[in-house]
């Protein structure tokens, strides 16, 4: 193990988080199996008083959750220096198995998380608790991911040895390679930027339309959700080129260094801003017409839409600037 | 109305320092009356008060407030409730020293965004109410017993609630500033409020503003409360 500061933070935090997690799920349960709001039973009080408790503990640990996940990066990208071969953050994560999957692991739970707060925070603004049951069911579905990528992050920092030799990202995601990153580096240029661009035009018109007249909602969220993978793929197979210059360099994590103005961290926020906006949109969508709800979804849609908006926005504007301002011309790729 | 079905209240439950201080309460509270809650020290008068003024919850049943039901609601609907339906007087004032009267008054009432001028015209007419206009701008550790206990009258209603709520009034009152309190409660009584008072002193539950005097013993309510 490599005791770097970030290292012993993302460890302790993970292991808080998946202990607050334990403990709210066991509660989540008993929520799930004994909620009834008829009763003036000392359980039913009792669940009541703990659900604040529960909610509030769950706030800091998606909280954290999310955050950490640019504190991975962080480190990933940090600690290539110590790993011969390693070139960024790629190398990094390829010292043993357990990188790539904790890193998937934790976007994955931060798209969750960012769910179960967009419902929590809808329930709270109601007076009759109307989403308890689903978004205490959504939290047992987010637990065993959450474990597993606990474990997946000590395993992977555990077993960090300096001596591996790793692969830089040239190879990692080189066309040339088998696996997933190789993939998604070899799907061809111009369909991927017809997907990027025409899915970043659906979910802005939509936003926009939505906010200007109030309809569009659903097209927003789920269009706003499907820009999330749309636009990772798009990242490694085509935007990537453009900050590189090199038609052959489609690695997604040498855009956190400083030759490239540590503009990953700015995409990274924007895409993951923008498909928990999404997600969350559509999470809600089925909830507009609970009673309790119903002036309550529309406003938190609203905001949603707004930042999905904002970091969609931010995130197109960044890659027609480099596209348009590079004199890196890609046609013949 | 408020309606309280089956309210336990348990301080420090499973510890060795268990103590229920209510025990299955059911009572109706009718609106605009004056009810006063009779009993000795410790016999629950001051949590079951607490528990209708939504400022505690209880252990288990449920409050209902104009047929609501509000003990289940989550805290910042509670605020809410509290602000708007019910005015606390306070056995030991608590009055925030160091501000004057008029700020003391005007407090309760800063969360609501009402403005500030409207407000303090609000507090100063409460004030004169009261009779004390000219301690308006004084600092309320300079007011005697009965002023301080105005100003606290003045605060419970500077939101204008439904329901007042006053716990042992009188308790630090001679004779007649206690009853220059309860003409100021008969007063606001006729003004359509429900007036609740938690008292053990024979000049509150036998005075003529009471309309029905209910009777606590050990957390529990004796008979189901006689009307005067």
């Amino acid at each position: 193990m490599i005791l770097h500061p970030a290292v012993i933070a993302l460890l302790t935090g993970s292991l808080l988080v998946a202990l607050m997690v334990l403990y709210a799920a066991f509660w989540g349960y008993k929520i799930i199996d004994g909620w009834d709001l008829q009763s003036g039973s000392e359980r039913q009080l009792a669940l009541e008083k703990k659900t604040y408790l529960v909610s509030t503990l769950m706030a800091y640990a998606f909280g954290f959750q999310i955050l950490s996940f640019f504190l991975l990066v962080y480190v990933a990208d940090d600690l290539h220096r110590l790993f011969v071969g390693a070139m960024c953050a790629a190398g990094t994560l390829n010292v043993n198995e357990y990188g790539y999957p904790a890193v998937v692991l934790k976007v994955l739970n931060c798209l969750l998380g960012g769910v179960w707060l967009i419902l929590n925070h809808a329930d709270n603004r109601a007076s009759d608790y109307p989403l308890i049951r689903k978004k205490y069911s959504l939290l047992l579905v987010i637990v065993p991911f959450l474990l597993l990528e606990t474990e997946q992050l000590w395993s992977y920092f555990l077993n960090l040895k300096a001596n591996v030799i790793t692969s830089c990202c040239g190879s990692l995601f080189s066309t040339e390679e088998e696996g997933v990153a190789a993939g998604l580096a070899a799907l061809p240029v111009v369909p991927m930027q017809a997907a990027f661009f025409g899915i970043m035009a659906v979910t802005l018109a939509s936003g926009v339309w939505f906010l200007l007249k109030g309809k569009g909602g659903k097209l927003f969220a789920v269009a706003g959700t499907l820009a999330f993978p749309v636009s990772v793929a798009a990242l490694i197979a085509f935007i990537s080129l453009y900050f590189y210059e090199l038609p052959t360099h489609h690695c997604p994590f040498c855009i956190l260094q400083r030759e490239y103005h540590y503009v990953g961290y700015l995409i990274y926020t924007t895409l993951l801003g923008g498909g928990i906006a999404g997600a969350g949109a559509w999470a809600l969508m089925s909830f507009r017409s609970v009673p309790s709800l119903k002036t309550v979804v529309p406003r938190i849609q609203a905001r949603l839409v707004r930042a999905g908006l904002v970091f969609y926005a931010v995130l197109t504007a960044v890659v027609i600037f480099r596209m348009g301002f590079s004199d890196f011309v890609l046609t013949g790729y | 109305m408020v309606e309280l079905k089956h309210i336990t209240k348990i301080f420090n439950r499973n510890r060795p320092d268990e103590f229920t201080a209510l025990e299955d309460v059911s009572l109706l509270v009718e609106a605009r009356k004056a009810t006063v809650f009779k009993g000795p020290s410790g016999s629950g008068k001051t949590t079951l008060l607490s528990i209708i003024g939504a400022m505690a919850k209880p252990t288990s049943g449920r409050v209902f407030l104009d047929g609501r039901e509000i003990t289940s609601l989550p805290e910042r609907f509670l605020t809410e409730v509290r602000r708007r339906t019910f005015g606390f007087i306070f056995q030991q004032f608590h009055l925030i020293r160091g501000i004057s009267a008029l700020e003391n008054v005007m407090l309760p009432a800063y969360t609501t965004g009402e403005k500030h001028a409207a407000l303090r015209d609000r507090a100063l007419r409460l004030l004169d109410l009261f009779g004390l206009a000219a301690k308006a701008r004084s600092r309320v550790e300079w007011l005697s017993g009965g002023e301080a206990q105005r100003v606290t009258i003045a605060r419970a209603l500077v939101n204008d609630p439904a329901v007042v709520i006053a716990d042992e009034p009188t308790a630090h009152l001679d004779t007649k500033l206690s009853k220059d309190f309860l003409g100021i409660m008969a007063q606001l009584n006729a003004e359509g409020k429900t007036i609740l008072i938690a008292s053990h002193d024979p000049l509150v539950y036998e005075s003529a503003l009471v309309d029905r005097v209910v009777e606590m013993r050990d957390g529990r309510l004796r008979g189901s409360g006689r009307a005067v």
